[in-house]
Parts: structure tokens; sequence; C-alpha cells
């Protein structure tokens, strides 16, 4: 009898946790392309979910290239050479044959390149940055780049051509900022390259490494002034100048000191915008103050609205209190649309289209359906984004789904396909929101079903216990005349099962937890062909005294009253059908006139109820859980048929996919503790007796653990750790009317001789209470 | 009202399942004041301030940060975009004396990098610390701490990267409050020891809580019957910071506490006893702060501190040693160190 002490281990829900969990991915729709702002070469600060910017993964997805300046540069040296062939040339030397460049052009240009990789290769150093080499992190192994210099020097002698001149000056100076010698780069600079060559992208290559040289020698504002240069100008270092000039205002300088004219303070006022905490606002009127046509303008205003996004359009909102659009904060909605609007209206902007886009987005985001279809009318470019709004628009018009409205939805699905590879996937936004849209109109317009399965497979239906949700996917499978789009939702791949068999299966598990075996059973009969998962075994009859979910059957589950002759109808393994079948014969056989009959029918009713209650061994079994330890069973949350019930919450997505969610208390502890005491009853049998006594113990704890009690006591425990120390806990118990009796009645049994002995708990309340 | 069984805490109801189980005992411990100090700048100088700290906390042990393990790049076929950054650089000699624990600071996102070979990062940070105990300090170290704020999503990789490491290492990991109360959900580290962090446990939004340390957010999360499965040590906090709020209501954090200078600088207004209003723009530590934008002092407090390590000390976790974040020069390091310490 060592099985008393035995563990009872229970997992438990999480519905009391919140608000701390950190969020995978994505967690707002972004609806409008941030792509759409005229100047590419901005793209590189347009912002990504865990920075301000677009990652490395959207320079790949997007072939936009971030050296695009000196190969244009180029391409006015090598006049006929096609881009590709630059490229190669350049960035990718092992993949490009000089072969056929014999011009002396090409020759000098090979010459440079050659040079320039050199030089790239010794200063590779100051690149190492991304290393596990701690050797390299501390950069020991500075190289050596006087023999560098002297070449350098030397091909810029005998080099004729502006453009490679200005390229090895490029080299030099980077030499000389590499290797520290920040006052000769200046030097050279000053006498040799500015105001004599023209300021092109070379140029600004090589500005960049004087500012860099002004912020090592300490002129932290000269340097912020020159860095906001390149950045304005450049079209290949716009990010690494943006992040330069960030180290210098850390040095609290911020380059004003040095502002000549009007496009020093445009280049400040971007940089400084484009720090994520910025005032968006206030930075983006004062550079339209300043040329309402910079194209700046509308990166800044890009950036805005797609924080505004974030707000508005919240993924994954199921039952939660969100909507969409969620309309909690419109402040910079509301500034963004007249900044919008201004645009329009002012003469010396341009890109009209882009201002009306954006105010047709705004004003849809604000539920002004009309003014937003209207202004997009008077887009005539962005086709793409025209038809994704367009499409977002129709949708949102919907107050409920007619046929038609279901046929259009099934058309547009069509034409969206998901990206089953990674559901976070901007990429599937517009098709997620449209489904959270129509799902939101089905659940508020009591269509369950549709709103189910809009975004739930049908089996997910299993631990809802929701009959209002049942007889609506009933109802829908038999209406006639289905939309497109309800017959999509019928036969979608990924309902496993014959439909219709599988909520008459539903239908019948239901009945069976509301105690009525009888209903149950009629369901069950309707079922056509559905094979089941897992059957149920005889000891669902049986009990036990040791609590053990890990535990094999075997160990636990000792009583074997269900074996006896008059029980023979139950098999070793039945379907849930048999088992229906099974408790009405039981619950016939309660009412027999042979005493010991009626009793032990009692009992087995009893066993059952309490093992498929949520604390129970087989917990769970019946809708096809396993009874593993690793089922959460216990919860004080709303259960998703409650929030049904209320029509409560935006949607009814992944609504079982959440075990907190789910249904597992049906007060069935309680039906297995009336069992039991009727088994008392009927009976003479003290030992009998004594067993059924502690076993409604069992259920009473499951009672308080559910529902509470206003009967309660402290107990003090200790127990070993991990370590082997000894730890103590108090824990609050409910006081036990059972105990209470098995202690008072049955003392003289060997059924409490044993328990007393095992059971260190009961020997605890015993000799306490 | 029926009393539930113990406020339904997850932690309660299990406790409660454990009753066949329970053997009645008491078991009364104190806290040993083992004091140390964390360390966690790139260069380790070593100022009088700090030997004073030391000195009188009797200390023989630092805690030294050796590295943050990020996502500098995104994972390519090249390799998987993570690297380590803030790498200590120097040490003076005044710390070859002490116990180091390196300490390495891994960001959560590291571990929801695709197809992240746990196996290999922990090669690489154990090869990083091999390399940095020998050059810095001419001894391999076998005992490190490794902080990482992991999340459910996060903690089987989490742990799994732990698992390897502690192949070579004797590890301690750092623990959050949350992954205390919620440890069911967040799990426990496989590990020997952790270290429980008593900062950074507030709301940096809410504009009347010093999120650094108030002993009412501690007890929301520590009862008196708060246990957990690993033996712990206790870091506490001796410095100041102050939270920007924008106009958007998003939050940067600024490293000081500069009373002074904000009530005696014309861009700022004091609204109450710590926040103040920017009046006018200004470029301030490096961040450009706007008219509008909020300032909140978050300054240490002693009081808060020793009221916080009351809980820890009359709940039922196994506390060992204090260490302090962090050897500082704006840290409290003098005699409001002393009171704390002579209140252990």
């Amino acid at each position: 009898m060592k099985k008393l002490t035995g563990v009872l281990l229970v997992l438990f829900t999480t519905n009391l946790y919140a608000g701390w969990d950190g969020y995978d991915g994505w967690s707002f729709y972004s609806l409008f392309k941030q792509t759409n702002i005229s100047a590419e070469e901005y793209y590189p600060f347009l912002r990504e979910d865990y920075s301000s910017y677009y990652g490395e993964s959207y320079y790949s997805k997007h072939k936009f290239p971030n050296h695009q300046g000196n190969i244009l540069a180029w391409s006015a040296l090598l006049q006929n050479w096609s881009l590709d062939d630059i490229e190669r040339a350049i960035y990718y030397p092992n993949d490009f044959s000089w072969q056929n460049k014999t011009q002396a052009i090409e020759r000098r240009a090979k010459k440079y390149i050659t040079f320039a990789i050199k030089c790239s290769n010794t200063l590779a150093f100051r690149n190492e940055l991304n290393s596990w080499n701690y050797d390299e992190i501390l950069r020991k192994e500075r190289p050596n780049t006087d023999k560098l210099l002297i070449d350098g020097y030397n091909f810029l002698n005998s080099e004729n051509n502006q453009q490679l001149q200005a390229r090895y000056y490029y080299q030099i100076i980077r030499i000389l900022h590499y290797a520290e010698m920040h006052k000769e780069a200046i030097e050279l600079f000053d006498e040799k390259i500015y105001n004599k060559f023209p300021k092109d992208e070379i140029y600004y290559y090589t500005l960049d490494h004087i500012a860099g040289c002004y912020f090592s020698l300490g002129d932290y504002d000269k340097s912020a002034c020159l860095f906001a240069e390149v950045f304005s100008n450049s079209l290949d270092r716009k990010k690494s100048a943006f992040e330069s000039y960030n180290l210098c205002t850390n040095k609290n300088a911020d380059g004003y000191a040095q502002v000549k004219g009007i496009e020093d303070e445009k280049n400040l006022l971007v940089l400084k915008s484009l720090r994520n905490f910025a005032d968006e606002d206030i930075n983006i009127r004062k550079l339209i103050e300043l040329d309402a046509n910079d194209n700046k303008v509308e990166l800044l205003f890009m950036r805005a609205l797609n924080n505004v996004e974030r707000k508005v359009w919240p993924k994954n909102i199921g039952f939660g209190d969100e909507t969409l659009p969620f309309l909690e904060d419109e402040f910079m909605r509301r500034k963004l649309f007249s900044i919008a609007e201004k645009q329009i209206q002012n003469e010396r902007v341009t890109n009209k289209d882009f201002w009306r886009l954006s105010k047709s987005y705004l004003s849809f985001i604000s539920n002004n359906l009309k003014s937003a279809t209207d202004e997009l009318e008077k887009v005539s470019t962005f086709p793409e984004q025209k038809a994704s709004l367009s499409m977002l628009y129709e949708v949102f018009s919907w107050n409920e789904l007619s046929e038609s409205n279901e046929n259009y939805l099934y058309s547009i699905l069509k034409s969206l396909p998901a990206n089953e590879n990674w559901i976070g996937d901007p990429d599937n936004d517009l098709r997620n929101i449209i489904l959270d849209r129509v799902a939101h109109l089905y659940y508020k317009n009591n269509h369950l079903a549709k709103a189910f399965l809009t975004h739930n497979p049908l089996d997910h239906v299993k631990n809802i216990h929701s009959l209002e949700l049942l007889n609506d996917l009933e109802k829908l499978y038999f209406k006639l005349n289905k939309s497109n789009y309800e017959n999509h939702l019928i036969y979608q791949k990924k309902a496993n099962h014959n439909y219709i068999d599988y909520i008459n299966q539903q239908k019948g598990i239901y009945y069976l937890y509301e105690q009525e075996p009888a209903v149950a059973l009629m369901y069950f009969d309707k079922m056509t062909n559905l094979q089941e998962r897992k059957l149920i075994p005889n000891t669902i009859f049986s009990n036990s005294i040791m609590e053990c979910f890990t535990c094999s059957v075997d160990d636990v589950m000792d009583d074997e009253v269900y074996k006896a002759e008059v029980f023979s109808f139950i098999k070793k393994d039945f379907t849930r059908k048999e088992l229906a079948v099974y408790l009405i014969k039981l619950i016939e056989l309660t009412s027999n006139k042979i005493q010991w009959k009626a009793k032990l029918a009692n009992y087995l009713l009893a066993n059952y109820y309490y093992n498929i209650s949520n604390t129970g061994y087989y917990r769970g079994l019946l809708t096809e859980n396993t009874n593993l330890a690793s089922g959460i069973f216990i919860s004080n949350a709303k259960t998703s048929k409650e929030y049904i019930s209320e029509k409560s919450g935006y949607n009814l997505k992944d609504i079982s996919g959440n075990n907190k969610l789910q249904k597992h208390y049906f007060k069935l502890s309680n039906v297995a503790l009336k069992y039991y005491q009727h088994v008392i009853d009927h009976s003479t049998d003290k030992e009998l007796n004594a067993r059924c006594t502690y076993l409604m113990a069992k259920c009473e704890l499951n009672e308080f653990y559910n529902s509470g009690s206003e009967d309660t006591f402290d107990l003090v425990y200790t127990y070993k750790g991990w370590n082997d120390k000894e730890y103590s806990a108090e824990v609050q118990l409910p006081k036990s009317r059972s105990y209470n009796l098995l202690k008072e009645k049955y003392t003289d049994t060997e059924f409490y001789k044993m328990i007393i002995e095992e059971c260190s708990y009961f020997r605890y309340y015993s000799n306490n209470y | 009202m029926p009393k539930r069984p113990m406020n339904y805490t997850i932690n309660n109801i299990i406790l409660g399942f454990f009753l066949i189980l329970f053997l009645l005992s008491c078991d009364s411990r104190s806290i040993e004041k083992t004091i140390s100090f964390y360390h966690w700048k790139s260069k380790a100088v070593f100022p009088e301030s700090y030997n004073n700290a030391i000195q009188k906390s009797s200390t023989n042990k630092i805690y030294m940060h050796f590295f943050d393990v990020v996502s500098a790049k995104e994972s390519s076929w090249e390799n998987d975009g993570v690297f380590p950054t803030y790498v200590l650089k120097s040490v003076s000699s005044e710390y070859q004396k002490f116990d180091i624990v390196p300490v390495v600071y891994i960001t959560n996102k590291v571990f929801k990098t695709n197809n992240l070979d746990i196996e290999n990062l922990s090669e690489r940070i154990g090869m990083l610390i091999n390399q940095i105990s020998m050059k810095q300090f001419g001894r391999e170290i076998n005992h490190i701490q490794i902080d990482c704020d992991w999340t459910s999503s996060t903690k089987f990789a989490y742990f799994e990267f732990l698992k390897h490491l502690d192949k070579s290492f004797e590890i301690d990991v750092t623990i959050r409050l949350h992954q205390i109360k919620y440890q069911e959900k967040t799990g426990v580290p496989p590990v020997s020891s952790g270290t429980l962090m008593l900062y950074n446990v507030g709301d940096l939004k809410n504009q009347n809580q010093n999120s650094t340390l108030e002993s009412e957010i501690v007890e929301n999360y520590i009862y008196d019957y708060t246990e957990y499965p690993r033996p712990l040590n206790l870091a506490l906090p001796l410095f100041s910071q102050t939270v920007v709020t924008n106009n958007r209501n998003e939050i940067k954090l600024i490293n000081a506490a500069e009373r002074e200078m904000l009530e005696n600088d014309s861009h700022f207004s004091k609204i109450d006893n710590i926040n103040f209003k920017v009046v006018k723009d200004t470029l301030y530590r490096g961040f450009f702060l706007y008219e509008g934008y909020n300032l909140k002092l978050e300054e240490i407090s002693v009081d808060e501190i020793l009221a916080s390590y009351r809980i820890i000390e009359e709940s039922n976790l196994n506390v060992n040693e204090i260490i302090f974040y962090h050897l500082d020069e704006d840290a409290i390091l003098g005699d409001e160190l002393t009171r704390i310490i002579d209140n252990l």
C-alpha cells in the first residue's frame, strides 16, 4: 500500500498571467506600404518591428542596393559597361573577368579597383566588429599602412582622370583616417579636394571620413555638421552618416552652430527627426515650413503613419477589448490627416497622389469610409496600393454579410493566398485583417458557426462545450443554397473529419458531461462513419486511493468491482457511444430491487464521475484528450463558452487554441459525491463505506479547488527541494466533513488502519481537527 | 464570500496538491550577508570610491560584465548574425585579487533567431569567456553568470543553451520577479543557482512610481510563502536613473538623475518632487528633448532597498549572497551604502 504516498500532480491554468510575456513578431497590421514614398534612397529609414529601419532581409528581398551611388559614378566613367558588370567588377571581383576590357580607361579602372580591394583587405580590421575572437575585438593587430599610402600617392600622381584621382584621394584619406592620422587627412582634404573636385558620390564618401577625423579630434560640432551633409547628399552613406551623427549628439553636439543655410537646417532637422524618440508632428511641420516639396517630408510622414498603424490595427484580438480599427488615441491620427490635407492644397507640392492616398487611408482609419473612397478615386498612380485599399474599404463598409458579399469575399481571398510558411508575414496582413473583420461581423450578428470556422478548424470545437455553437455549426451544414464562402468554410482542408458526424459526436460528448447519457446516445446514433481516436478503458469505473497522473493505470486503479459478473456488459475498451449505453444500464441498476446490485451500480457511477472530473485520472478523456499530467484542468478564468454566450470580445480567433479558455469544470465531483453517498445509504459493508467516505473527501477537495470554501484551515508543511534541503510552505485547505466521518465512524475498519498509516495528510488532519 | 484556495494562484494550488506528502516541521533561515558587486563597464578602472565601497562591505567577489550577446545582423547562410558586443576591453590590476564571476548578458531576441545552433552558440560564448579570462586575469574561470530575460516563447531554446553551457561552467542565471511568481509558465532554468534581480521591477511609464525599486511592487510578486527550487543570490540596486517620456508616451532611460541640474536649468520646469517638464527644446545627454517631454527622476532610496530586502527575507526563498548593482561613480557608494550594509 505504498501507493498511498503517491502525489497528486496537476498542472494548472495560466489564466492569471497578463501583460509581461514578450510578443514574437509583428503585432499590428501594416496596410499602407511604406515604400509608397518617392525617395528610394531613404528606404533604409523606414520602420520595421524591431528597429527604426528596414532590416537586411528587406534588402535581400527587394534587391535595393546600398552602393547604388558608387555604381552610378562608375557608369559615368565606364560608359559602355552595364551596371551589372560594374557591380560585379567592384563588389564580386571573383565573378568578373577583365579579359575583354582592354581600353586604356578600363586598364586604369582595373588598376584602381585592385588597389581599392587591397586597401579594403588591409583596413578590414575596422570592420571586424562582429567577431567572436577576443584579439580581433581588441584590434591588437593594427596593420602597417605605410606601403599602402606610398602606393596610393604613386598611383594618384600617375592618374589624370578626375574621377579616378578623386577615388585615389578617397582611398588615401581612408587610410589616413584608419591609421589615426586625422590632422593629415583633414589637411589633405582642405588642400587638395575641397572646392577642387565636384561634389559627387565619391566626394561624400571622402567627406564621411573627414567627419570621422573631426570626431576623433574632438570637434564634435563640425563632425555633426559634416555627417549631416553626407547624410543628405550621398546615396550610399545615409545610414552610416546618420549613425555617426548620433554619436556626435551623444557628445552633446548637434551641428547647429555650423548651420550656413536652409539646406543645412533641413539636413539637421531630418537627422533629428529620424531618432525614434523625436516629436514627429512638430518636425514634419518644421520641415514643411522649410520646404514643403522636399521628398523627405514623405519619409517623416510615413514613419509617423507607421506608428499610428501600430496602435490602430492590433493583431490577434479574439476575446480582447480592442477593435479594428482601435481608435483610443487620435492625437497623431488627426495631426497626420491635417498635414496630408494641407500638402494636397499646397501648390508647391508636386507628388499630390502620395498625399491623396495618405489622406484617404487616414479617413478610412477614422471610420470615414465615404471620404476615404472619394479621395482614393482621385489617385491615379499607386495601382497596387489602390487595389488593396479598395478591397479593405469594401469589406469594412459591410455591416453584415449578404450572399453576394460572401461570394466577393471568397473571390478576394482566392486572390490573396496565405503565406503558410510564416503566419506573421506582413504579406498576409491584408488577408488576415479581412478575415478578422468578417469574423467580427459574423460574431456580432450571431452567425457563430461562420465566425468560428473563419479562424478555427472544426475539431477545435471539442473543448468549448457550447451547445449554441454546435447547433449553429449543424444549422450551417444543412443550410440550402450556400454561398461559395460557406462551402469553403465547411469543406476547408483543415477539417479532418466528416463534418456532421463530428458535430453529432461532440453533441453526444456534451450531453455525457451534462449527465444525460440517453440524449448523448441519440446523437451518437446519428453518426455514420467516425473513427474514435482513443477508446475508453473499463478502468474508468474503478477508483484509486493514490493520486498520480503520471503513473500507469495498473499502478493507480486498484479497485476491481467493475469486473463483477453483474457488470459483464462492460467491455475492456469501448466507444463513447457504448459508454452512453453502459451509463444508461448502470442508472437502471441503481433502482434494482436487489440492494447489492443497486449499491454497486451507484459505486461505479460515482467512480466514473470522479474520474472524468477535472481532478480525476481520466479528466479530458471524453474529448479525446490524454490523461497525462501535462493537462491543464483547473481554472477560474472565463471560458470561451461564456464569452460566446455573452457575445463579448471582437471575434472567435484561436479561442480553442488557448488552454485557459477551455471548459473543464462541470461540477462532476459533486455528482460523484452523491453517488458515493447512495452507496453508503444502501450498504452495511463498513469496509466499503469507509473507502467511499475517503473517496468523498477527494470529491470535497475537488470542489474546494474549483469553488473555494468558507471553512478552511492553514497548513504548514515541509518538503525537500532539489538540493535535498528542507523547505516549508503554507497552504490553505478545506475542513473535510468526510474525514471527520471517517474518523468518527470507521476507526475499527481495516481501511481506516491502512489510511491513517499511509496518508500523512489524513493523519495530520485526524490529529488536529 | 467563500475563500478561494490561497487566492487561486498557481503556486498555491500546486502546494495544495502536495498535501499528501507533507511533513510538519519549521524552517527558519536567515540570509548570510556575503556581499559582492557587479562591474558593468567595458573599461574596468579602480577609483578610490570603488575601493572604499569594497572595503566597507568586505567584498572579495566581483561579478564582472564580460560582454553582451545580441542579434547584430539577420541570420544568413554565412552565420546566425549573433555576435558579442560591449566587450570588456581593459582591466585594472587591482581586480586581480578578487574572485571574478564573468557575467554575460544575452538578449531574449537571440533565442528567437531562425535555425539557431544552440550548441555552437554555447561553445562560442564559452570560448570568448575563456579568452577574456586568460587575457585579463591569467586564469580560467569556472563560475559564470548568464543574464537573460527569457520568456515563455524562448525558454526551451534558452534552457537548452544553458544545458550545453553547463557542461563547461558552473552557471548562475539571473531571475526576474515575474519568473519567480510565474515559474510554472516561465520554467525554472536547468542550472544550480540563480540571482534574483531586485531592480527595474516597476512600470517606467507610471509617473508616480519609482520603477527601479519599490517595496510595494516587490510585495506583489513575493509572498511569505513564495519559494523557488534553486538557491538564490539577491541583486540590489545602487543606481539612479531618469525616465524620459515623449509626447507619444514612449520612454527612454538616462543613466543618471541630475536633480540639481534640472532644478536650475531653464529648459526644464518642475512639476512635482520627481517629475520635470521640458519647456524648451534642448539636447540633453545625447537626447533631443522637445517641449512637453517629461523627465521622471528615479532616485534610489535606502529605505526602499531595505524594505524590499525584508520582503525577500521573510519569504521562503533560499537567499545566500547580496550583489550590488553596480560599481559606478554615479552609484551610491558612500554613507548610504554603509547604512544599507549595516541593516541587511
